[in-house]
């Protein structure tokens, strides 16, 4: 088993600045996703971790073990890890069992160890039958299943995912999501997965670590991270996150808190250490707002655009007091309303985005 | 999980090594091309510029201002330039046609245009001059003999701007076509949509699109023109037309190492030549720099009722430029004595069985050539492999010098490598203490030296269309770097290098221009031998060996073509 601690990591190529400062733990066993938008630097934090590229700051060290640093460099070879290259990356000249089996030779494994260990790992992924197949006879899924197994049959510590899903049809993602839990479960490695996909990390992952711009900005559990997040990004990029001004914040002190929202009051929740605060950022999603019941005070807001959603709308609506600011919400198939409508709103939940540190 | 880190540790053997062997594989390749390619020829220009150990302007500006330098001069600029706009014309055309229009059996006439580009220029040198000889075989068979007594035709600067061309065009072609087919076909169809005609397109839109692509053509004809020993030496000498080249060759023979300075000048003169051609054509092919992308389609301008004239006209080249030299060497190679007829009495294969049995000094270069091309090839492909992976993935300044080095050993002629060459082992090696100069083993550095970027340039084709995650695959499976390169970066650019391997191959063996002044008595090769037959008058055993020649290599050229599929495109230059 193998923890891996991160703490300062930085680097840059020439003038270009990809990593600032990350530091993380990943415990030994977790499954951790790395999310951010492309060029947020993810794939270089795995190349750091993968020993591929040498950090500018800070240090690596996986199980207590410093493997990358500016003063010492573990080349790769010597890691004992598992990579899931987006490719899949299998040798097209060796068959799925020699791919499977190769880093068992390197490490002058047995003939006959080496063999139950492939058929092992092959086994796990059902493609027994495929052993003396070259990569190139394999779907695209088959393909990947054989990466998978390469890290199985090697038994490594850490495995690292690097965008596992983004070379395959649509269909066929949710059965390799299956595949990468099953993985989990069997090898108990500790597994980075690098994803620009929120709904992979979010179903996938024990904790998600957030990007944004070579930094780390959250790094939590999917569900803190859907409903507090840290900052405006993350609010914004987590499930179709809306992010609106609030006025007049006061914490309860019980975790809730109450403002206004374009001059409706609204209740929140909030981070335990918030006081009072003139002007707030408060993270929204499209299922905390509806239309407001009878007697009930809401902002009005006009209905720029319905799009179907199989089921019902997403409506989109400019509020009419703030035209820079629009709520999506959920409208049912039968709700009587045309774009060009004036509605009134209420938002039943939230979260005060702390202040930026 | 029972895993590993216990477990590995017990199972692999940590061993550190001081220093990576990757560090000793860049120092061995720095030493192997700083050594063969670059310091010989450093040598080459502290001799020319101080040849007594202090820079000697008056005694440069002695030799260079001498009259036969001068003439030598002019004559080289003048059959370089007049031969390159041959090749020019011809290659561009060529090029042309097979990339962009609907002819009809393009990948066999592609191979018989490359054809005369494999076949040591010596050999078509010999071909041409028979084929146009009073007794010409083949010219008497179509009733057109040449009046006898004369000039031949040939033994001119016309004769040797015409051969050049001939010999060259296949580069401009090659490039040209390469050029052609990145052209991305949405620029070509933008210009149909706005409705200009097919010649319009071609001379608005494709050519200009194209230039940096035919300037590069230019400048490869160029230097293999300055650079060209067999056709200057064959039709020159007899014609008492001196250029550089054969004047460095007259030099040694008549003076010997004696001259060696006087030489070192000149072969810096010829190379200086050179690089000023490279040069220029760079920087006429990429003023205004034409950056294009876009997806890069086949074109096919139809050539309508012009079609079928075109292509007679296209296969009647080839028939003129390469059918009848050739059977004129064919046939003469067949005959008792030069200018026979070919009839039933005068046939025999007499000239084979010397040049194949008798003539011991024939076989001894055969068998000279056939284990210094091998030894060659092979060298320089294992050394390719680790180069091109460097050059690829690890790209450092001191790998592009190594690089440039080999690059500069090619592109300069062979004569000026094989004058660096003397003059670098002239003296008994340190250590040692004896001197290589004369034996088998100057050429073979020579050989290394010039033939290292063939061997390089394909070898990165295929390094090119491998994924580097292949690698780092491999690493993280725990291979180290020499591991890595025998399991799985060898079999994957195997193909290319291997390719690269027959193109030396080749390349070495038809050489003339390299070994021509490292050749003694005690170390021969095939290259040279063509001359040296001729000049003695055995035009029939020459014309043997010559065929013999082209033998091996349509032999090459067919097994290489073979295992094409495996290949990446552009590699083997024969393939249409």
């Amino acid at each position: 088993m193998a923890d891996i601690a991160i703490s300062g990591l930085g680097k840059a190529f020439g003038a270009n600045r990809v990593l600032t400062d990350v530091s993380m733990h990943i415990r030994s066993g977790e499954f951790i996703a790395v999310l951010g938008p492309s060029g947020c630097g993810k794939t270089t934090l795995l190349r750091l971790i993968a020993g591929f590229e040498r950090p500018d700051t800070g240090h690596v060290a996986f199980a207590g073990q410093t493997v990358s640093s500016t003063a010492h460099h573990t080349p790769p070879e010597k890691r004992d890890l598992g990579i899931v290259f987006q490719n899949y990356a299998l040798w097209p000249h060796m068959t799925v069992a020699e791919n499977v089996g190769y880093s068992l030779k390197v490490v002058g494994l047995s003939t006959d160890e080496r063999k139950r260990r492939v058929s092992e790992a092959l086994k796990t992924v059902a493609l027994t039958d495929f052993a003396d197949r070259r990569p190139s006879d394999l779907s695209g899924g088959q393909r990947q299943r054989v990466a998978l197994s390469r890290c199985l049959a090697a038994r490594n510590a850490i495995v690292l995912l690097d965008e596992p899903l983004a070379n395959l049809d649509v269909h066929l993602r949710a059965a390799m999501e299956d595949e990468f839990t099953r993985f989990h479960q069997a090898s108990g490695s500790t597994m980075v997965y690098i994803t620009h996909d929120q709904s992979e990390a979010m179903t996938l992952a024990d904790r998600v670590a957030v990007m944004d711009a070579g930094r780390l900005v959250q790094f939590a559990a999917p569900a803190t991270l859907y409903r507090e997040p840290a900052t405006e990004m993350v609010a914004a990029f987590i499930g179709e996150g809306i992010v609106v001004p609030a006025e007049d914040i006061v914490a309860n002190g019980d975790g809730s808190a109450r403002a206004a929202v374009l001059g409706v009051p609204v209740s929140l929740r909030c981070a335990s250490g918030e006081g009072a605060r003139k002007r707030a950022r408060i993270g929204l999603h499209p299922q905390d707002i509806r239309i407001a019941g009878a007697g009930e005070t809401g902002m009005p807001a006009r209905i720029k655009r319905l799009s179907y959603r199989g089921g019902g709308f997403r409506a989109e609506a400019v509020c009419e007091a703030a035209p820079q600011t629009i709520l999506a919400f959920d409208l049912p198939e039968q709700a009587p309303i045309a774009p060009g409508a004036l509605v009134s709103l209420a938002i039943g939940d939230g979260w005060v985005i702390p202040a930026a540190a | 999980m029972t895993l590993a880190a216990a477990d590995f540790a017990r199972e692999r053997p940590r061993r550190a090594l001081p220093i990576a062997s990757e560090t000793w594989v860049l120092v061995a390749l720095g030493l192997f091309v700083m050594g063969l390619s670059f310091a010989p020829l450093l040598r080459l220009a502290y001799t020319a510029i101080a040849p007594d150990g202090w820079p000697d302007a008056s005694r440069l500006a002695e030799i260079l201002g001498t009259r036969q330098v001068f003439t030598a001069t002019v004559n080289t600029l003048r059959v370089a330039l007049f031969s390159t706009l041959l090749s020019l014309v011809v290659g561009t055309l060529a090029a042309t046609l097979v990339a962009l229009t609907d002819m009809r059996g393009k990948a066999l006439w592609v191979f018989a245009f490359i054809l005369p580009l494999m076949i040591p220029p010596q050999v078509s040198a010999l071909a041409w001059v028979q084929a146009f000889s009073p007794s010409s075989p083949i010219l008497g068979l179509l009733g057109l003999s040449l009046p006898a007594g004369g000039r031949h035709p040939l033994y001119s600067e016309a004769g040797i701007v015409l051969l050049l061309g001939i010999y060259n065009s296949p580069l401009v072609f090659l490039s040209v076509r390469a050029a052609l087919r990145r052209l991305p076909a949405e620029l070509v169809e933008a210009g149909q949509a706005a409705g200009a005609s097919q010649t319009r397109l071609l001379f608005t839109i494709i050519l200009p699109l194209a230039r940096a692509g035919i300037f590069a053509g230019a400048a490869l004809a160029f230097v293999s023109s300055i650079g060209n020993f067999g056709i200057q030496a064959m039709l020159g000498i007899p014609a008492r037309f001196p250029t550089l080249i054969t004047l460095i060759y007259q030099k040694l023979n008549s003076f010997g190492p004696s001259a060696l300075s006087d030489m070192a000048i000149l072969a810096m003169l010829l190379a200086v030549l050179t690089i000023v051609g490279i040069t220029l054509a760079g920087w006429l092919g990429s003023r205004k720099d034409v950056r294009v992308d876009g997806s890069a389609r086949p074109l096919a301008l139809r050539l309508g009722l012009a079609r079928l004239p075109i292509e007679i006209v296209a296969w009647a080249t080839l028939v003129a430029t390469l059918v009848l030299p050739l059977s004129a060497l064919v046939t003469t190679s067949l005959v008792k004595g030069f200018g026979q007829k070919l009839t039933l009495a005068t046939l025999t294969i007499d000239n084979y069985a010397s040049a194949l049995f008798r003539q011991a000094a024939i076989r001894e270069g055969f068998f000279t050539s056939l284990w210094l091309t091998i030894t060659t090839a092979l060298v320089l492909t294992g050394l390719s492999i680790f180069l091109a992976y460097f050059l690829t993935w690890h790209r450092s300044r001191f790998i592009r010098v190594l690089h440039l080095a080999s690059e500069l050993a090619y592109a300069i002629p062979g004569i000026v490598i094989g004058v660096a060459m003397i003059l670098f082992f002239l003296k008994p090696l340190p250590l040692l203490d004896f001197s290589i100069y004369g034996t088998v083993w100057i050429i073979l550095a020579a050989y290394l030296a010039n033939f290292l970027a063939l061997s390089l340039r394909s070898t990165l084709g295929g390094f090119a269309q491998i994924d580097r995650s292949l690698e780092e695959a491999a690493q993280v499976a725990g291979a180290g770097f020499l591991r890595r390169m025998r399991d799985i970066i060898a079999p994957l650019v195997a193909p290319a290098a291997a390719a690269g391997a027959i193109i030396v191959f080749m390349s070495a063996l038809n050489e003339i221009q390299v070994s021509i002044l490292l050749v003694s008595s005690k170390a021969k090769t095939l290259g040279p031998m063509i001359v040296f037959l001729e000049e003695g008058g055995s035009s029939t055993l020459a014309a043997a060996v010559g065929c013999l020649m082209v033998a091996i290599v349509l032999v090459l050229m067919l097994t290489a073509s073979a295992f094409s599929r495996f290949l990446p495109r552009g590699v083997l230059p024969w393939q249409n």
